[in-house]
């Protein structure tokens, strides 16, 4: 160590004297997600799944591409898909044009809202609430189909 | 810790890019908040300064290219985003120059600064540093960074941030009138 920096740092030493308000570092991570674009990253979503990957300790490259797919939902999907296409099937015969229509429309609608968000998930969770169907009800009609 | 490179492979997949720039955020932003804070010295504007910093790493994620860790990357970001920030205010202080306190006076005067007269005098010889000897400094006497940490950040060669770092001791000293 240089003979002026021994100097310093017998006079004035190196701690740090500036500080920080309460709880500002626990809040920190929350409030610069909430400034990115809303639309490029929903900011409650992130947090909540950011914090779920860091203590699984996602271990990403172990994972081949058939055990990262979830089947689960993927299943789920195609069985609401297949609800929602008997249901405009039987709606087909009927003579009320609108109802019809209103069904095919609020699958569209589902889906594409869902492409929007760009995620498998949402994509479920989106047919689902236009279905108006909650779990049992799901779990028993792909029973049902089986 | 996240490794860097189960981060990357967050933020480069569309479908996770939020949660892995979420846990780039949690991860590094203490440890940028005072690289930035040592340099802007208010914690307002180091509150700010960080928020932009991210806010530029989200936008120019496509550039990084790997050839250096994500904290230097994002080191680099805040750094320069931290110097921009004082010049700019340096500039707007010279229009109002009536409008002046000495650094030394806004410290004593500020809430979250509990150092004495003689720290704050010190920030202002560190404050009064052109950018790479203010910068140097910093890093090297308050984070005892290695020379070879900061020339990835600064882009600048080690024997010139060495000379940097002694020059701007010395100046700190002069300016304290610390003799022996």
């Amino acid at each position: 160590m240089m003979k002026e920096e021994h100097i310093l740092n017998d006079n004035l030493g190196k701690s740090n004297h500036f500080k920080v308000p309460d709880g500002y570092f626990d809040q920190l991570a929350d409030r610069v997600m909430a400034k990115l674009p809303e639309q490029e990253c929903p900011a409650e979503e992130t947090l909540v799944n950011a914090l779920g990957a860091k203590a699984r300790q996602i271990d990403i490259s172990s994972h081949t591409l058939w055990q990262r797919l979830p089947l689960r939902k993927i299943a789920a999907a195609a069985g609401i898909v297949m609800l929602l296409g008997t249901g405009i099937w039987k709606l087909s015969g009927s003579t009320d044009d609108s109802q019809r229509q209103y069904a095919s429309a609020a699958t569209s609608i589902a889906a594409q809202k869902a492409t929007l968000n760009g995620s498998e998930e949402a994509t479920f969770n989106e047919m689902a609430d236009y279905t108006m169907m909650d779990n049992e009800t799901i779990y028993a009609s792909l029973i049902a189909e089986n | 810790m996240i490794k860097d490179k189960e981060l990357l492979e967050l933020l480069r997949n569309p479908l996770t890019q939020c949660e892995g720039f979420a846990v780039l955020v949690k991860q590094y932003s203490e440890a940028l908040y005072w690289k930035i804070r040592r340099i802007v010295l208010d914690h307002d504007d180091a509150d700010d300064v960080l928020q932009n910093t991210f806010l530029k790493a989200w936008t120019n994620l496509s550039t990084f290219q790997g050839k250096s860790s994500l904290v230097t990357w994002l080191y680099r970001i805040a750094i320069n985003e931290a110097l921009d920030f004082v010049r700019r205010k340096k500039l707007l202080q010279q229009l109002a120059p009536e409008e002046q306190t000495s650094i030394t006076a806004r410290l004593l005067a500020d809430d979250y600064f509990d150092g004495d007269e003689i720290q704050a005098q010190l920030q202002e010889a560190v404050a009064l540093l052109p950018d790479v000897q203010r910068t140097v400094f910093t890093m090297k006497y308050y984070e005892n960074m290695k020379y070879s940490e900061m020339s990835k950040i600064l882009d600048t060669s080690e024997g010139a941030l060495k000379a940097s770092y002694h020059i701007a001791v010395k100046k700190i000293t002069d300016y304290l009138q610390l003799k022996e």
